[in-house]
């Protein structure tokens, strides 16, 4: 039988585990709103009974322990979906920046686009007109601006990403010191049996914080956890972390290192891997295609500007300074080559009213990017002459210069050998004036392409005279005057002649090369030569060169170097000049191999680079949303388990009170048991 | 215990869907305020960038249509100027035909002869008439097309040059916008210069009148058949202007298909999210604020 004193022991064990399950409610009841916090449930076990003869006596109740209610498993699948959260978080945010440039405004680049291409159709309506030229040159302007501010805007955000990379590193860093602290302090806890639940909360709630920065795998052990990121580098293990660092790379970009190794490519999620993904894929393949286009745009518009004539009459030149051969940074560099409206090719022929050029230049727009590159341009292989050069330079007499293309040499010779090829005016030697007296018989004989006109004199007369008989045109006796024309030549227009610096200039109107002129009797005029020989000129040579349809070179003069080209793409070019002005052969300094096509006009290559951004912040965001939902079902799921329920508490409360005061009169019942005993002697 | 234990703090997960509902309401109140229901490349990535393209032609559409105005000034200047030289080459006949009558005086016949060479500076002038600052018979040089000369038969030398411009006023769709002015005036056999300057020379000499007004008459003919070159044109650009103004049409079309919010649902769609979130804030607002704790005595 047990004795009174054994019950009353029984009745006070049972009070101290009521009162310490009363202590878990309360705990539970003030943590009610604390993020992460697990409740505590009182553990209370039986006491082993005692075996007094063959009647097993209880013991009473003791308290074991208070213990934490949470699931690893759970917790493990909410850090996963937080590191998903993180990356698609820093990821949506970043491209919703990049997103901001290509919102469609009267500033953006496909609006620009439009205009500048708008405007050359304005051009063409009236080529000369210096107000459409420089509404093209203002329209290029702003288009090359557009540009440079778009890839601006996106080298500044990739600079300030660079900032958040470092911010992310220093507070993974700060996390996993804590966590390291956390885990010395719970197997310490643990080795004297204390409960260690309230710091197991703390750690749980600094992973979910590592999770969202950084992906996170976690390994538990016995003294306490480890962590590393999925690619195995160490962040805690056991009560000791590990910090990352940050280093500029030779791109400027702010690497991610972990024990002197570049781990940057490998952070497979978290915020840091948004950030990264934004700055080290997304931005640059923006800006990629950005200098694609604009490159694209550049090379077709340069190449079609040189094509034409300005409104001079001189060749073209670049629109655009030249983009790189690679084309790289050229978005943020794209800027316009002149000043002066006047240098807008529009013109085809030479003509300062003709619109011919203006639709090669609008063909860039709706040709697909890269293959806008003029179609007679061969830019390859191309030798550059000297530098510094200007059209008007005058070339030295009897300076060769020959071209070679396709197995065919062609020597251009100057000034005082006697003429080029193009050569429409012939001068007479002698300085004469209209008055000059001519003979009665004298005759100037007039050749070209086989056709033959002989002014002959049939009285005395003048210069001026034979000046008005070859601009009348007419054949047969010229009234007014005193010739007649023969010759093979039935209808000699197109002959127009002048008195230039004091000589009898004649001009062959229709442009025909051979132009010769003779005076057949009298002495007066002198030998006729070539008018060009005089003066011959870079750009006489350029002409030359162009005019020739055996070689087939195109020569131009661009940035102050005579470029000479091969259209018919037949290999290599080959030029040699003895001309001290030339200078030496530039060697075979190849162009920009023009960029391969993309198949796209600039405005459809456009749109699809919009159509990128704009996507992956669609996809971004609803990925983001669905992984919101899912962390808020696995944390509702968590609440479940772990979370504090009032209701319950009150309960529970309730429960351990009446327990509680059932225990205290047990020991009134067992003193007044004991009273009565005391008392049975004293009556 | 055996009964399922729920989630006792629903509050975030409540919080979260009136935040979802205003975020709909935001996106909607941007459509309605806007009219349109791509306001960044993310709304819509396909349509965002098929917008782009539409906005392109629209705006390639609005310059040729600008294109097309001034061409037809032009054309019409042209034309009309061309009709007035006709009507001074029909008076230039009369009057040729008046001096042709043997019983003129001198005297008369000189003020016959007083009168062309007014013509023929006013047929001068006509030639020589410009649109916008550029002559419209000079071909495509920029000089003075018609120079008085007296070296030249005619009086009258073309310092014009033959190119023609052609002007892009639908895609891929070229109209030439001018004849050179030697091909107007200085047709074979049928120079308007040549031929006033011969009948000058009759009046003047008295002979070979006749043949002088047959040579202005050719020039007239000739002249004449020119302007179909104008009158053509001119009606290219009319139906052309009417193909634009459709295209335009039509491309607003797809604009408002492809950008358009559709104002009607989208404004019941935010009545709709507008009730829903009244009733969630309500929801909100009747979670039980007891537990068991309030009835304890």
């Amino acid at each position: 039988m047990s004795s009174l004193t054994a019950t009353l022991a029984i009745a006070t064990g049972a009070l101290q585990a009521e009162q310490g399950a009363l202590s878990a409610t309360t705990n539970n009841v003030a943590n009610a709103n604390t993020p992460g916090y697990s409740r505590l449930v009182p553990v209370l076990v039986e006491s082993d009974p005692v075996l007094i003869g063959s009647i097993a006596y209880g013991t009473g109740v003791s308290l074991q322990s208070l213990q934490g209610i949470r699931d690893p498993i759970l917790q493990l699948r909410m850090q996963e979906e937080m590191q998903q959260q993180g990356q698609l978080n820093s990821f949506v945010s970043g491209m919703q920046q990049v997103q901001v440039n290509f919102n469609s405004n009267t500033g953006d680049i496909g609006t620009q686009i439009s205009n500048f291409f708008s405007s050359l159709d304005q051009l063409s309506t009236n080529p000369a007109s210096l107000a459409l030229r420089q509404g093209v040159l203002t329209a290029a302007g702003n288009l090359s601006t557009a540009f440079n501010n778009t890839a601006h805007a996106l080298s500044a955000q990739q600079s300030n990403l660079n900032l958040s990379v470092n911010q992310a590193v220093q507070q993974i860093n700060t996390l996993t010191s804590q966590i390291a602290a956390l885990n010395s302090q719970i197997s310490a806890a643990q080795g004297v049996s204390q409960n260690a639940s309230a710091f197991i909360d703390q750690r749980d709630v600094l992973i979910g914080q590592l999770s969202s920065q950084i992906d996170v795998s976690e390994i538990r052990s016995d003294n306490g956890i480890t962590l590393t990121t999925s690619n195995g580098t160490a962040l805690v293990v056991g009560n000791q972390s590990f910090a990352l660092s940050t280093g500029s790379t030779a791109t400027g970009t702010q690497d991610v290192f972990a024990q002197g190794n570049d781990i940057t490519s490998q952070i497979a999620s978290g915020q840091l891997a948004g950030l990264i993904q934004v700055r080290d894929q997304k931005i640059p393949s923006v800006l990629s295609s950005l200098d694609t286009l604009a490159s694209g745009l550049a090379n077709g518009l340069n190449a079609a500007n040189r094509q034409g004539f300005d409104l001079n009459g001189a060749a073209g030149g670049n629109l655009f300074v030249p983009p790189p051969a690679s084309g790289q940074g050229y978005g943020s560099s794209i800027a316009v080559a002149i000043t002066d409206p006047a240098l807008i090719a529009a013109s085809s022929d030479g003509s300062a009213g003709s619109n011919g050029n203006v639709a090669a230049l609008s063909a860039v727009g709706t040709q697909p990017l890269g293959n806008a590159a003029a179609p007679n341009l061969n830019q390859q292989d191309s030798p550059t002459l000297a530098g510094a050069l200007n059209a008007s330079d005058v070339l030295t007499a009897g300076a060769q210069t020959s071209v070679t293309a396709g197995g065919v040499t062609f020597t251009y010779t100057n000034a005082a050998t006697g003429g080029g090829p193009n050569l429409n005016e012939v001068s007479s030697a002698n300085a004469v004036a209209a008055a000059t007296p001519l003979a009665a018989g004298d005759s100037l004989t007039l050749t070209r392409a086989g056709k033959t006109a002989i002014y002959t004199a049939t009285a005395a007369t003048t210069v001026g005279n034979l000046i008005a008989s070859i601009n009348r045109g007419v054949t047969g006796a010229i009234p007014g005057t005193n010739f007649t024309v023969s010759g093979s030549d039935p209808q000699p227009a197109g002959y127009q002649a002048a008195l230039s610096g004091g000589k009898l200039q004649i001009v062959d109107l229709n442009g025909t090369n051979d132009l010769t002129a003779v005076q057949t009797s009298g002495t007066e005029l002198g030998a006729f030569s070539p008018n060009a020989a005089a003066t011959s000129t870079l750009q006489d040579l350029i002409n030359a060169i162009n005019s020739d349809a055996t070689v087939g070179a195109k020569a131009a003069l661009l940035n102050g170097q005579l470029e000479i080209t091969d259209p018919l793409n037949r290999g290599k070019l080959a030029v040699t000049t003895t001309d001290p002005v030339l200078g030496a052969t530039g060697g075979s300094t190849p162009f920009a191999t023009p960029s391969a096509s993309t198949g796209q006009t600039p405005s459809v290559y456009y749109s699809n680079i919009v159509f990128g951004v704009g996507s992956d912040v669609a996809n971004g965001t609803a990925e983001l949303t669905s992984s919101q939902l899912v962390l808020q079902q696995l944390q509702d799921q968590r609440n479940s388990i772990s979370g504090v329920s009032l209701d319950e508490e009150a309960a529970n409360m309730l429960q351990f009170q009446r327990a509680y005061e059932a225990a205290t009169h047990v020991i009134t019942a067992v003193d007044e048991m004991l009273t009565a005993v005391l008392n049975m002697g004293a009556s | 215990m055996s009964s399922i234990r729920v989630n006792p703090n629903p509050m975030p997960d409540l919080i979260a869907a009136v935040e979802q509902l205003r975020q709909r309401e935001n996106t909607e109140t941007l459509q309605l305020a806007t009219g349109s229901k791509i306001n960044q490349p993310s709304d819509d990535p396909a349509g965002a960038a098929q917008l782009i393209q539409i906005n392109d032609q629209s705006s390639r559409v609005d310059s040729f249509q600008r294109s097309v105005s001034s061409v037809s000034g032009l054309l019409s200047t042209a034309d009309s100027t061309i009709n007035s030289i006709v009507t001074a080459l029909q008076r230039a006949i009369s009057l040729g035909v008046e001096g042709a009558n043997g019983t003129l005086s001198d005297s008369d016949r000189a003020d016959v002869s007083a009168e062309v060479t007014g013509i023929q500076q006013q047929l001068i002038s006509l030639a020589n008439t410009s649109y916008q600052g550029q002559y419209i018979f000079s071909g495509t040089a920029t000089t003075q097309p018609f120079v008085t000369d007296d070296t030249v038969p005619s009086g009258v030398r073309y310092a014009g040059n033959t190119g023609v411009n052609h002007v892009t006023v639908g895609t891929g769709y070229q109209l030439q916008i001018n004849q050179p002015g030697s091909v107007i005036f200085n047709g074979p056999g049928a120079d308007v210069f040549k031929s006033i300057s011969d009948l000058i020379s009759a009046l003047n000499s008295n002979s070979g009148i006749g043949a002088a007004v047959n040579e202005v008459n050719t020039a007239y003919n000739y002249i004449t058949a020119q302007r179909v070159f104008y009158g053509n044109g001119l009606n290219q650009t009319q139906s052309q202007q009417t193909y634009l103004d459709s295209a335009k049409l039509g491309l607003a079309q797809q604009q408002n298909t492809t950008a358009a919010a559709d104002i009607a649902s989208v404004a019941s769609q935010l009545v709709n999210n507008e009730t829903a979130r009244t009733a969630a804030l309500d929801a909100i607002g009747r979670t039980p604020q007891t537990s068991l704790f309030d009835y304890l005595k």
